[in-house]
């Protein structure tokens, strides 16, 4: 059993996290003691099923075809048809079954990507097929990191190319899903590449980012705390991956280009995933001044918590206490952004001691919903190539369709399974 | 245990005692160096300008109304963060050289220090939105670059360091195109834009509050000039003593210069100019990295 794996440790810990803040699992709980309206009660049910197999899903990571199946089971818990399509998760998760750390690894990615994307699912349900992925996928990740890191880069676009023409703010909804992706690909390069401190800040990153989102699926308003403002956790999460990359591309020959590259990817992620965390933001009611004081005191300890968790799960006795003054970067520059807060927060108490009675907290957050209205990026000439694609890929579509109904067959979706069966067979048959 | 305690206490001391006189350097420097950004260009182009103690009277005044009534949470929050990001690109040192890096070393990062100032500018106008996303891009770019140029330096107190170790490296060529770039920008809105932005959302209603949001943002814009400074000049960045008083001066009089020279030869005005250094300073920061 892998339980000692630190790695599936922290992602187990989130899951029970969402299990115990889910408002459907409340409601299933309750509801067995107490009558509560059975649709309500009956989804709860499904989230806790969901939950369940989640959970046997990351505790048999080792055997890649049981979890597949529970995958597969969580998925269609969570989010229904709609999550989980047969037509080609079946393959993919055979494919993932087959091989769980080479090609076999995307299909599992393009399936929890693909599920984590629907707008149909509850924001719960998109955060599991996150833990999901980045726990299921971490040895194929391991294995071979570029592959990991391209596989990502492909599959988010090929995702866009066929949702985009609905509306372009997908493309920003997607930086939530590769960011992730792509720090744990950044890891699992430092790992390669032997840079210990660049391991454990990625490390940190991802699990801050993962933690963020749990947070933000289980209470709406602490979507503020993935804004890339300066000393909220959604910029640590950005600078961390961004000195990451920079520190591979100090650190080794080859990556001196790429690794810059790399740096300004997962900053404009941060920045995407910015503009989607305010659009969110602006929508949310007006809290209380305790919510408030809650959601800042999140912000000011999580990046150190999360550090602390970091180190402390490998059972090195490096020097702990500092993640509570200090943050690294992966390339030996940091910042003392737990500093920061202390004296933000002293000057802040000074300044404002008198109004905090007072006050309405109302911070406009509609008013800068307009100003993001107005064209915030110009995306046209990318929109116009996506669109573009799309074209292509209709035809090629239209194309397959009048190939299919050239066959003697009546029923296409015969054809369909006959060739899959066909595939798998040449799988077996090449695995043997 | 008491004996045990005194270093720390003796060195929790040194750090209050530090922070205080920078802070106290700092006020009484900021009226003035708003008169320099705000004024001086005025001034030098024929028109009348109040003189240097009417300035120093408003400040006085905001102080005042700030310690005796308080100010709201909202705009609390961003005098902080202005003065905080101010503190850390003053650069002084009077007691401590290497004070726990509080304000110094380890917060003196060009993109945190950076995104600072820009989420002041998206707080008082929120249409700035596209300016500040392409400001943020040239602060990541610069960031990535300084960081090729030289692997491992911790903000400017790094680069600081590195350049005094090896003057006429390519990281002074890489700084200095970083700065021209970021001179060429306008992140944090001007005086009549935010006026005419508060006049259009009718918020804040009253009118000290304007003046208090007013003066504010002067702390934001004058934040921009010191990151633009701090970035040509890097060698003067964190003396020791009190000669980190002219060197904190001279840096802020780069930036002012440089800031004016491309409002008065209108170069700001092509934004290709900016894709351009900035494709110069990672030429130089390549070519520094496999130089050597």
């Amino acid at each position: 059993m892998p339980f000692h794996d630190p790695f599936l440790l922290c992602l187990l810990a989130l899951l029970a996290l969402l299990l115990c803040g889910d408002g459907a699992v409340r409601v299933f709980v309750r509801g067995l003691w107490r009558s509560v309206p059975v649709v309500t009660w009956r989804q709860g049910g499904c989230h806790m099923a969901g939950f369940l197999m989640a959970f046997a899903a990351l505790g048999l990571v080792g055997h890649a075809g049981a979890a597949a199946c529970l995958v597969a089971l969580a998925l269609l818990f969570f989010g229904g048809g709609a999550a989980f399509r047969p037509i080609w998760g079946v393959p993919a998760l055979l494919g993932y079954g087959l091989s769980p750390t080479g090609l076999g690894g995307l299909g599992l990615m393009a399936l929890c990507l693909w599920a984590a994307g629907q707008a149909q699912m509850s924001r719960v349900g998109q955060v599991v097929a996150i833990v999901l992925l980045i726990g299921l996928g971490h040895g194929g990740a391991s294995a071979h990191p570029l592959l990991w890191l391209g596989g990502s880069v492909a599959l988010v676009a090929i995702g866009l190319l066929v949702e985009l023409g609905r509306d372009w703010e997908v493309l920003l909804r997607s930086c939530r899903l590769l960011r992730p992706l792509m720090l744990l690909g950044l890891m699992e390069i430092s790992r390669q590449q032997g840079l210990s401190i660049g391991v454990e800040t990625a490390f940190c990153a991802l699990l801050l980012d993962v933690t963020c989102q749990t947070i933000a699926a289980i209470w709406p308003f602490a979507v503020c705390l993935s804004i890339p403002a300066p000393p909220l956790p959604g910029f640590v999460v950005g600078w961390m991956g961004l000195h990451t990359a920079l520190g591979l591309s100090g650190g080794t020959e080859g990556w001196a280009v790429i690794g810059c590259i790399l740096a300004i990817m997962v900053m404009g992620l941060s920045l995407g995933d910015g503009m989607v965390s305010l659009r969110e933001a602006a929508s949310i009611q007006p809290c209380k001044r305790v919510e408030w004081g809650i959601g800042l005191i999140i912000a000011a300890l999580l990046p150190s918590l999360c550090g602390f968790v970091t180190q402390w799960m490998p059972g090195e006795a490096g020097h702990r206490g500092a993640w509570f003054y200090r943050l690294p970067g992966g390339d030996g520059s940091m910042i003392a952004l737990p500093l920061f807060w202390l004296v933000v927060f002293v000057v802040w108490w000074g300044l404002s001691r008198g109004r905090v009675k007072t006050w309405q907290s109302r911070i406009r957050m509609d008013v800068l919903a307009v100003g993001m209205q107005a064209t915030p990026l110009r995306l046209r000439p990318i929109r116009r190539l996506l669109v573009r694609g799309q074209q292509q890929l209709r035809l090629l579509h239209s194309g397959g369709a009048a190939c299919l109904s050239a066959l003697p067959l009546r029923d296409p979706g015969a054809a369909f399974w006959l060739v899959f069966l066909g595939g798998v067979l040449v799988v077996l048959g090449l695995t043997q | 245990m008491k004996n045990a305690m005194m270093p720390y206490l003796i060195e929790g001391v040194r750090l209050g005692l530090e922070l205080a006189s920078q802070s106290v350097v700092l006020l009484v420097l900021i009226p003035f160096m708003v008169w320099v950004t705000e004024d001086l260009p005025a001034l030098m182009i024929g028109r009348a300008v109040a003189p240097l103690g009417s300035r120093y009277r408003r400040f006085g005044h905001f102080g005042r109304e700030i310690l005796r009534h308080g100010i709201d949470v909202e705009s609390g929050l961003m005098l902080t963060l202005a003065l905080l990001a101010l503190l850390i690109l003053a650069g002084m040192f009077f007691f401590t050289p290497s004070c726990l890096g509080l304000v110094g070393a380890w917060l003196a990062d060009p993109l945190l220090v950076g995104s600072l100032i820009l989420t002041g500018a998206l707080w008082a106008v929120p249409a700035y939105f596209g300016q500040v996303v392409r400001c943020w891009f040239v602060l990541c770019l610069m960031e990535s670059f300084l960081v090729l140029a030289a692997p491992g330096v911790t903000g400017f107190l790094g680069v600081h360091h590195l350049l005094i170790a090896a003057p006429g490296s390519s990281l002074a060529g890489t700084a200095l195109c970083c700065a021209v770039a970021l001179a060429l920008l306008t992140p944090v809105p001007r005086r009549e834009v935010l006026a005419a932005e508060m006049i259009e959302q009718a918020w804040p209603p009253s009118r000290a509050e304007r003046d208090q949001k007013q003066r504010i943002l002067e702390l934001y814009r004058l934040g921009w000039v010191l990151l633009v400074g701090d970035s040509l000049l890097p060698v003067l960045f964190g003396l020791e003593g009190l000669g980190s008083v002219p060197g904190f001066i001279g840096r802020f009089m780069g930036g002012v210069v440089l800031i004016l020279i491309g409002r008065f030869t209108r170069v700001a005005r092509y934004r290709r100019f900016v894709a351009l250094l900035l494709g110069l300073a990672g030429l130089m920061a390549l070519a520094g990295r496999f130089a050597v």
